[in-house]
């Protein structure tokens, strides 16, 4: 079941959303629970009390609160959130980017755009709802494959480093490499001893990458090349609509 | 016997300092300890041939020397093998006929065996102008740029020859006697072939700079073209809209009559029409608000029109990119003209071609997929052949697109079947 929430002070849009996505519930029997808002705080306060969402619709020209700043707040506390700008403009700025939206849609909104795009996010979402298994103090252990930022090793163990914590267990990273391809979940391997999560980085450059928390770590010169054509790869793919 | 060491040393660090200097034009320093390393080898070495009184056949000295060098500098610098080969021995060039003149004006008036202290001193100060003359003339640091292959040549050659022809004067000079004119005439000679070897730099230089200006004027040519075009049509579509403004009151009271008969289909196809009515003319494909990628995909679009391809646009870009517009209009420009070629060989209901440009994790990221039915052709390093007849001229678009994403230490993903075939473009934010 998907969790969605919609962001939008014009009634006319929201109910139309609304009912799109009950239609496209009806149609391709997914389970989603829709949440209604008609302003980027309310929505705001509602996530740092704990309402969690797998994908937000946000209208960027709401007048109380706009959507870029919700977009901000929101990224602030959930770091995964698929966020899909609703706008009327067909120009963007910058800061709209700082937030990394899943897509852009315009108003009026086409039905089949509509679900085009809903169909693409939920694909995300669903990959990301697999577990990592691994084997410590003779305990078999598992944690969900989407909150973890990235692993490291150090000679023969391996720190998984999620949201909260920090598990280890002792393995080879490439065993872990492995494992993980048969998740959707894209990792990279940007350095002999680190395996990083591809949706919690913010910033890919030639020679480090940049996480959502702000840490930066360096990819080594031998992963550099390999990795620069596995983002075309990974872009290639994830963008071809 | 010590103090001729150590005045020898002194002379030979001068000389590597100069040294440093001329390469560091053409190449970029590969890491600092390195060069130092090989500078201190080359003082041992020239140590240990004093020191053991090693004499060799001059022809043999300057192959010696050359090697040396080319040792010294293969290292401590980075840059293509070729272009190390070639400045080491223009280097070599530019010393030895800068000895021989030292020592031409010596011999005039220092005879005996301490003419060498003063050679060495004379021809380090005269190599060090030269160099000097050199550095400060040279308007481009040539350090990234690639000679191409016919000027390899003579650039190498001229200074090959200059050689040949200085130590050929020498001999001549050695057998004709020790006369006042010999030593003008020789040194004079030698000076010209200098003189010779320092105007081909300058010369070379500044056509390297009339050359790359051109391109660039050539770009912003282009450039200008396709930014005309789309500052025709915006002004058309403004001029659309100005006119609505003034409609909008008999608009509305054709709206309202037709709410009043009831009319709702009516009502809705109208507002449609004048909601399509916004900025843009329907001839602008593209608007995404980021002109320089507008301008281009809308002349390609409309250049194009009579093909009846099947053109679809995914484009979320912020107005400003990070990269330079040139670089956007070779790369996107070159890829859509590929794209184009290929889709025209396709029967006519067939063909389309999909355009994707989107900014994700601060990476620009530019994909063309196009309807597809041939067969490629690939070269060294894998990269694609034009399967144009024209190798030479067609070829270039790619290699320009190759060279341009190489500029952001990008990539190019290649991607094809038998229906369909789709390049991937990646650029990152330059720091």
């Amino acid at each position: 079941m998907i969790r969605v929430a919609l962001c939008d002070d014009e009634k006319v849009i929201t109910s139309k959303v609304e009912s799109y996505l009950l239609e496209i519930q009806m149609s391709h029997g997914i389970e989603m629970s829709i949440d209604v808002f008609f302003d980027g705080s309310t929505l705001s306060s509602h996530i740092s009390r704990g309402s969690e969402y797998d994908l937000i619709y946000l209208d960027i020209e709401m007048e109380k609160m706009n959507g870029v700043d919700a977009a901000r707040w929101i990224r602030e506390i959930d770091k995964l959130v698929l966020l899909i700008y609703i706008s009327s403009h067909e120009i963007y700025l910058k800061e709209l980017f700082e937030v990394e939206p899943f897509r852009f849609l315009g108003k009026p909104i086409n039905k089949e755009e509509f679900e085009h795009v809903f169909l693409k996010a939920y694909e995300k979402i669903s990959s990301n709802n697999q577990y990592f298994e691994f084997k410590y103090n003779r305990e078999i252990r598992k944690i969900p494959i989407k909150d973890i930022q990235f692993f490291e090793s150090d000679k023969r163990v391996i720190y998984i480093y999620t949201n909260d914590e920090m598990e280890k267990f002792y393995g080879k990273l490439n065993d872990v490499e492995k494992k993980l391809k048969s998740s959707k979940v894209t990792f990279l391997r940007i350095h002999r001893s680190y395996l990083v999560n591809y949706n919690y980085v913010k910033k890919i450059g030639v020679n480090s990458i940049e996480m959502l928390d702000g840490t930066v770590h360096e990819i080594s010169i031998e992963q550099q090349k390999k990795l620069r054509q596995k983002y075309c790869m990974l872009i290639g793919g994830d963008i071809s609509d | 016997m010590i103090e001729s060491i150590i005045i020898q040393n002194i002379q030979i660090i001068f000389f590597l300092c100069v040294l440093k200097q001329y390469m560091n034009l053409y190449l970029s320093v590969s890491r600092q300890k390195i060069l130092l390393l090989s500078g201190v080898l080359y003082l041992i070495i020239k140590m240990l041939v004093v020191i053991f009184d090693v004499q060799m056949h001059p022809i043999l000295n300057i192959l010696y020397n050359v090697s040396l060098l080319f040792l010294c500098t293969f290292f401590s610098f980075k840059g293509k093998l070729y272009k190390k080969i070639i400045y080491v021995v223009i280097f070599e060039m530019l010393w030895l006929i800068v000895e021989l003149i030292s020592g031409y004006m010596i011999s005039l008036f220092i005879k005996g065996d301490n003419k060498g202290f003063y050679i060495t001193s004379i021809s380090m100060i005269l190599l060090f102008t030269v160099v000097q003359l050199i550095v400060s003339n040279v308007k481009n640091s040539n350090k990234h740029r690639d000679i191409s292959q016919k000027y390899r040549i003579l650039l190498l050659g001229v200074p090959l020859i200059s050689m040949i022809m200085a130590v050929v004067i020498y001999y001549f000079s050695e057998q004709l006697g020790d006369s006042v004119y010999m030593v003008i005439i020789s040194s004079v000679s030698t000076g010209l072939l200098l003189l010779l070897n320092i105007s081909l730099f300058i010369i070379y230089d500044r056509l390297m700079e009339d050359m790359r200006i051109h391109k660039v004027n050539m770009l912003y040519h282009n450039q200008l073209e396709i930014f005309e075009k789309q500052a025709e049509e915006r002004e058309d579509a403004i001029l659309n809209v100005i006119n609505l403004r003034h409609d909008i009151k008999n608009h509305l009271i054709y709206i309202r009559e037709l709410i009043d008969m009831n009319d709702r289909g009516e009502v809705i196809t109208y507002l449609d029409k004048l909601l399509k009515l916004t900025l843009y003319q329907k001839s602008e494909f593209s608007r995404s608000g980021n002109v320089v990628l507008d301008s281009l995909i809308n002349y390609k679009y409309t250049k194009v029109k009579q093909y009846n391809i099947d053109f679809q646009l995914h484009i979320t870009v912020p107005i400003t990119l990070p990269y330079e517009d040139g670089d956007l209009l070779i790369i996107l420009g070159n890829t859509l003209d590929n794209a184009i070629e290929a889709v025209v060989k396709i029967p006519k209901n067939e063909r389309w071609i999909m355009i994707s440009i989107h900014t994700q994790k601060n990476a620009l990221a530019i994909i063309v997929r196009n309807a597809y039915n041939g067969d490629l052709r690939k070269g060294k390093n894998n990269q694609l052949l034009t399967s144009k007849k024209d190798h030479i001229h067609h070829g270039i678009g790619l290699s320009s697109i190759y060279k341009a994403v190489e500029k952001y230490m990008g990539s190019i993903d290649i991607n094809y079947t038998d229906k369909e075939f789709k390049i991937s473009i990646l650029l990152f934010k330059p720091e």
